[in-house]
């Protein structure tokens, strides 16, 4: 359609901020003449958007820094009637967050950092440190400077880095960092401990903390991050942050005094700092071995004349997989298997074990063992035993109340310690005989 | 499918100014997640988070001394209507564009590069090139036009391709 030149002038000027009034008005009656003048006005704006959007994330944002920001949208905040920029520009990368973090939205904000801004100074250096850039690496030292893309490798040592702004990282050992890849402010830590000191930023250089089971998303706090292979574990000294399971849409707000443990199969909540690490699984489920491979690591111990295999097995009772232990374990022999629950479950709300088992039928005697984390130093764990006498499927249902300590897989029955579901991280069976069982479907529930 | 480029477009058609627009945006952020609680998950989302958005321009307009863009309720009801009923892919759609700036005239795509690159306002493109500023704006209309005509045949390219593959 034909658009009249000065409605043309018109858009630019409102897409620029630099309509007067008289503008407005001519732009507002132009847009009531007819729809179609609305449809030609919003495909202005829709095309504008567009290419902002592309431009920024072309050329990483640093378009935006080189504009000559209009003087009026510096003093936000000054009339008084409004909360001030600093307050805005400090939470707003949390509330993008909480509505459209992970997953969906997008990004509410656009970054504006020029690639200078990405570089660390290695502040302090302490034991083996080294930095990888472009697959060649060297150790570091003080002075030295970390670049966007660059892999930080904590050996025994500790390292300090800074950006410019004042925000610094401390590495504790054993911690492999990259800087800058995903996000501009972003940085990925596979494993390791992170200490971050985060000076207040605005929303454009907000700052994103991946790790193998967590995304944290902090503009201004002081918090530490450790990543494990199974969880990892977010803490929040000062502020706030914002954290989720990557790929995930369930955020949640970290303060001051709390941490948040992130681990597959958990629920994602802030608890005191002071509290244990432990997590609760999600709708009770310990394991319900799907998969080609099991989702949660598995211990084997067994003594010396004994042979013991564990491995996934598609002879399931539920779904299309379940555990197999294939033993044979002479009558001086021992054999024992178990998942390994790491972070700590938090088993507290439920009664009951269940799980489904497939014996021999031997009439030897099966002892679960449950593990807490923080039993007594000198106990081994919490055992119940049921006999092996059927072949085939049957479902074993025990009250927590039932678990009696033991040693070893041998009760303890002057030990009057009882089962605290708080903190609980293993969960397994010792096995006699020969043959071979198998589990399935490992949960939780009330009664 | 998001929200974010309906709510810009939202933001970009009330405010005037990209950064204004911006800032109003991230205000409705914050808004948003304040009031996520209030969402009606039965009610589309976008339509919500319109009405949200739609105090954030009301106070990005307070603070404006200009760009007041101020329009009768009907036209709001029709532009809120039409975002919707869009719903723009966003990434589809800067795939298609990214094709249509390779193929505009090398006039155009200088003029382009010297607004969307470098950010320079139409003044200083108007003394850049010769131009008078108002020149400079019709022209930067025409671009976009050119673009939009051009983003929709590709679209529509695309999705005869994908017919025939199914």
């Amino acid at each position: 359609m034909n658009v009249p030149d000065d409605i043309a002038e018109c858009i630019q000027k409102h897409l620029d901020g630099e309509l007067s009034e008289a503008e407005a008005r001519r732009l507002a009656a132009w847009l009531e003449e007819r729809g179609e003048n609305i449809d030609t006005f919003l495909a202005q704006v829709d095309v504008d958007a567009s290419v902002r959007e592309w431009t920024a994330k072309k050329d990483g944002h640093i378009a935006a820094v080189k504009s000559p920001r209009p003087a009026r949208s510096l003093v936000i905040g000054d009339a008084g009637s409004v909360p001030s920029r600093t307050f805005w520009t400090r939470w707003m990368p949390l509330a993008a967050a909480a509505v459209v973090v992970c997953v969906g939205l997008g990004v509410l904000v656009s970054g504006r950092a020029t690639r200078n801004e990405l570089v660390l100074a290695i502040q302090d250096v302490r034991g083996e440190v080294s930095v990888c850039r472009m697959d060649a690496k060297k150790p570091t030292a003080k002075g030295d400077v970390v670049r966007k893309g660059d892999r930080v490798l904590v050996g025994e040592g500790t390292v300090t880095l800074a950006y410019r702004d004042g925000t610094q990282l401390q590495l504790e050992k054993h911690s492999d960092l990259v800087v800058g890849r995903l996000t501009a402010y972003g940085l990925e830590m596979s494993q390791g401990n992170l200490t971050a000191r985060v000076t207040p930023r605005s929303a454009d250089r907000l700052m994103r903390i991946t790790t193998s089971h967590a995304q944290v998303d902090v503009i201004g706090t002081t918090l530490n991050v450790l990543s494990e292979k199974t969880f990892s574990r977010v803490a929040v000294q000062e502020g706030r942050v914002s954290v989720c399971r990557p790929g995930e849409t369930n955020v949640i707000f970290v303060n001051a005094g709390y941490k948040a443990v992130a681990t597959p199969g958990a629920e994602l909540e802030a608890r005191p700092v002071g509290s244990p690490d432990s997590v609760r699984p999600i709708r009770g489920i310990i394991e319900t071995f799907e998969g080609d491979e099991f989702h949660k690591e598995v211990l084997v111990g067994k003594g010396e004349k004994t042979k013991l295999e564990v491995a996934p097995t598609t002879q399931a009772k539920v779904g299309r997989g379940a555990l197999s232990a294939t033993y044979d374990v002479p009558s001086d022999g021992w054999a024992w298997f178990g998942l390994h629950v790491w972070p700590a479950q938090d088993w507290t709300g439920y009664t009951h074990l269940t799980f489904w088992f497939s014996g021999e039928g031997n009439g030897k005697a099966v002892r679960l063992e449950l593990l807490e984390r923080h039993g007594p130093a000198n106990k081994g764990g919490l055992g119940y035993s049921f006999p092996d006498n059927r072949k085939g499927w049957r479902q074993i249902d025990v009250p927590f109340s039932d678990f009696r300590p033991d040693v070893g897989g041998i009760p303890v029955a002057s030990d009057s310690h009882r089962l605290d579901p708080a903190s609980i991280v293993q969960f397994g069976m010792f096995v006699h005989g020969k043959g071979t069982i198998r589990v399935d479907e490992v949960r939780l529930v009330t009664k | 499918m998001s929200a974010q480029p309906v709510l810009r477009r939202f933001v970009m058609a009330h405010v005037g100014g990209y950064h204004n627009a911006e800032d109003a945006l991230q205000r409705t952020g914050m808004a948003l997640w304040e009031k996520f609680a209030q969402y009606d998950r039965s009610r589309p989302f976008a339509k919500w988070a319109m009405g949200v958005a739609w105090r954030e321009v009301l106070m990005a307009r307070r603070r404006t001394a200009r760009d007041r863009l101020v329009l009768t309720e009907e036209v709001e009801r029709k532009i809120e209507n039409r975002l919707i009923e869009q719903e723009p892919d966003e990434d589809l759609r800067q795939k298609f564009l990214v094709s249509c700036v390779s193929k505009l005239q090398s006039n155009q795509k200088t003029m382009f590069n010297m607004k969307y690159r470098d950010n320079l306002p139409c003044d200083t493109i108007a003394q850049n090139i010769g131009r008078s500023p108002n020149a400079i704006r019709i022209l930067l209309f025409r671009i976009r036009d050119a673009l939009r005509e051009c983003i929709r045949r590709e679209a529509e390219t695309a999705e005869a391709g994908q017919h025939e593959c199914t």
